[in-house]
């Protein structure tokens, strides 16, 4: 059984070491250093194969950041899995997820960086499949599946580096062919969800609510992002490429938003908005807008995270429902909660002085200056009017008159749990002006006139008056449409048809062609005479006698033993 | 209920069911096997009962030598398509002791697949999509190149001298 004690170590533990990774992010950004440890495994004539971490400002911040948010999730699990977990079989996946995560963070062969990638794969599909339902075991499945194909891209890319650079080493190869990047470019897009991989991120949402916060937010989906920040050095010289990254990480961005307006799944709405994000910063990245990039990377882990954990408390108290249209019902009995998540929306809404606020309009006032074309300004501002949209849709549904849930169940969070939620809140809230005197030297800055600067606050106050005065939501009449935007543009559709038809026929295919053709054909001929000879001999051994069936079988192995 | 539980009180279940009254015509592995093609109508109907289906409904794979002989085709339906609130004898499966199952039922369980048909034809499927995405991706390959351009500072003296493209002069 797991107890609070439990719980309560493993945050201790990360706490700790969120405590130290602290220090030496501090330590490696002020002083502007990177740090290489290469502990050498075994040599094979010239090769030789090193455990090697390679700590920068970016891989120190990005690995303090999780550690905050896997610690704080330590606790928020115990409230939220208390029902669920009866022993510690949930606690112990979850650590393994996260040093799967650190393992892809820190790690710099890339041999060993893909026993993390692997990892993270695999153990998040046993996190998904938590609540083992048919529905969360097909929805881990399609995530495992997409998730190995970026594995078998990835082992191709290994392979191609193993083949010129034996070394394994991140910044050891120099391989800038078409081929080789293109294929690293897969990898981190199936992992980043961004299109056409993207419907295996709203069905992950199977998972117990902790995960998601985890998954969603800072770990799984962010890790192709972060490992295509790594490679820079090599994705950035290919510009087909990387105009490619950009139209698409937009697409994905653009059917995320209009998804999420259509969506009445609270857990899959910000699943969306997460998929949104995700497009955003593929597409500062590919722009050239590298440590802007990182840094909204960041910003969003911890609002997303947050946002997540609040909105778990809210459906605890509305029995799991996740429909958005009961939303103030759950939030009158956790007030507390309720306004933590304000915070994180307010964050989310880019709103003056708050962290989503600098990393967000820092992205925009660069591409507003790089020379993008106008398509790509159309698109990309297109998709800051959906991000306010669904931000104010749940602002909207958590001030309706409150309809309550038959047989609801009110749970108070205790203390820990709350202060979790308040360290997470105020680092949230001063992270973006902290971290900006960090990459305040590695990026550019451009005076910009007061129009273009208040464009996004007259967005926000566009929305704001149109439900304020109308107090009603846009809407489609029209079912296909409706359809249409509800499933990505027909994407997820496509893909869950298609994967499910294709199994079904191929293997009735199969058994049709190989088990009753073509082995039964071959089988019935000559050799069908010995076998049947064989087994009928055995047969007859064994329901005769026992003893006899053993000493054939101990003759027989005695006689393999000795030809081999 | 976990898995084990389910698959040992379907066991005892099952053998419950076989030594009662009421005890249905399909229950062990060689019940369902199946028997010789039906020719005649006759042998239809009699195919038809021992597998409890009504006569019309009772339809057999063809005889093209797979050895499916009398053996019902009950169509291309998957575990996800029957309804989740039926009071199944065997949850997992959601179906009834005594009913023939599908061919392939080892396929068509829940978590595998789903044949459960959208609400638009699979054709309707891929035109949209291809339609969204190519438009979408296509049009910005095709203006690309019209920059939107914002001047930060006037326009700067000699431009573009090198390759003589532009005067900025009348001498």
């Amino acid at each position: 059984m797991t107890s609070f004690y439990n719980h309560l170590m493993w945050f201790t533990f990360l706490f700790t070491s969120f405590c130290f990774s602290l220090l030496m992010s501090f330590y490696i950004s002020y002083m502007n250093q990177a740090l290489y440890v290469s502990i050498n495994m075994f040599s094979l004539w010239n090769n030789e194969m090193s455990v090697s971490f390679y700590l920068d400002y970016m891989s120190s911040w990005f690995s303090t950041i999780i550690l905050l948010i896997s610690s704080v999730i330590m606790v928020y699990s115990y409230f939220y899995m208390a029902p669920y977990s009866k022993s510690v079989y949930f606690l112990w996946l979850t650590n393994l997820f996260i040093f799967s995560m650190l393992m892809v963070v820190n790690m710099s062969n890339l041999f060993f960086l893909m026993l993390g990638w692997d990892g993270l794969g695999l153990v998040s599909f046993f996190l998904i499949v938590y609540y083992q339902n048919q529905s969360s075991i097909t929805s881990g499945m399609f995530t495992l599946l997409m998730n190995r194909l970026g594995d078998s891209f990835f082992l191709l890319t290994i392979a191609l580096f193993f083949y010129t650079y034996p070394d394994l080493t991140m910044f050891s190869s120099n391989l800038t062919d078409f081929l080789s990047l293109t294929l690293l470019l897969l990898t981190f897009m199936t992992k980043s969800a961004i299109y056409p991989f993207s419907p295996w991120l709203p069905l992950a949402m199977a998972a117990p609510t902790p995960i998601s916060a985890l998954v969603h937010s800072s770990t799984l989906v962010t890790a192709g992002l972060y490992l295509m920040m790594r490679f820079s050095y090599l994705l950035y010289s290919s510009y087909t490429l990387m105009q490619l990254l950009l139209i698409l990480s937009l697409f994905t961005s653009f059917y995320a938003g209009m998804n999420s307006i259509f969506e009445k799944d609270l857990k899959k709405m910000i699943a969306l908005s997460t998929l949104s994000h995700l497009g955003f910063i593929g597409m500062a990245f590919s722009s050239g807008l590298l440590h802007l990039a990182f840094f909204h990377m960041l910003t969003h882990a911890l609002f997303k995270s947050l946002l997540f954990m609040t909105m778990g408390d809210i459906m605890i108290n509305l029995n799991h429902s996740q429909d958005i249209r009961y939303l103030s019902s759950g939030m009158l009995y956790t007030p507390m909660s309720c306004m933590v998540m304000y915070v994180s929306i307010l964050n989310l809404l880019g709103l003056p002085n708050l962290s989503g606020y600098f990393s967000k309009d820092l992205v925009l006032e660069m591409m507003n200056y790089s020379s993008s074309s106008i398509l790509v300004m159309l698109v990309l501002f297109m998709n800051v009017f959906f991000t306010y949209y669904y931000t104010y849709q749940l602002f909207f549904y958590s001030f309706q008159p409150i309809k309550v849930l038959p047989y609801q169940n009110f749970h108070s969070p205790m203390l820990g749990h709350t202060l979790c939620l308040f360290i997470m809140a105020i680092s949230t809230l001063l992270f973006g002006f902290f971290f900006l005197s960090h990459i305040c030297s590695l990026t550019l800055f451009y005076p910009v006139p007061l129009v273009n600067k208040s464009l996004p606050l007259f967005i926000n106050l566009i929305m704001f008056l149109h439900l304020f005065l109308n107090t009603k939501l846009f809407t489609s009449n029209s079912p296909m449409l409706n359809y249409y935007f509800s499933n990505m543009m027909f994407l997820s559709n496509l893909m869950l048809t298609l994967s499910s038809n294709l199994y079904y026929n191929l293997s009735f295919m199969l058994v049709k062609s190989l088990e009753f053709g073509v082995l039964n054909y071959s089988l019935n001929s000559y050799p069908k005479m010995m076998f049947t000879h064989l087994s009928s001999y055995v047969l007859n051994l064994s329901t005769l006698n026992p003893m006899k069936s053993v000493l054939f079988m101990s003759s027989f192995m005695v006689l393999l033993s000795v030809l081999i | 209920m976990n898995r084990l539980a389910l698959i040992r009180s379907s066991i005892i279940f099952n053998q419950a069911r076989s030594f009662s009254s009421s005890k249905p015509a399909l229950v062990f592995a060689k019940d369902f096997k199946p028997g010789p093609y039906p020719e005649t109508e006759a042998e239809r109907r009699a195919a038809a009962k021992k597998y409890g289906l009504k006569p019309e409904d009772y339809q057999p794979y063809p005889n093209d030598g797979f050895g499916y002989g009398d053996y019902p085709n009950l169509g291309r339906i998957s575990t996800d398509m029957k309804s989740d609130w039926g009071d199944y004898d065997d949850p997992y499966l959601k179906r009834n002791f005594g009913e023939p199952i599908v061919v392939t039922q080892e396929q068509l369980t829940a978590e595998k697949v789903t044949l459960r048909p959208q609400r638009v034809s699979f054709s309707n499927i891929i035109f949209w999509f291809l339609f969204g995405s190519v438009t979408y991706i296509g049009l910005h390959y095709l203006m690309w190149d019209y920059k939107c351009y914002i001047p930060l500072a006037p326009k700067q003296y000699p431009r573009d001298a090198l390759n003589e493209g532009e005067k900025h002069f009348k001498i």
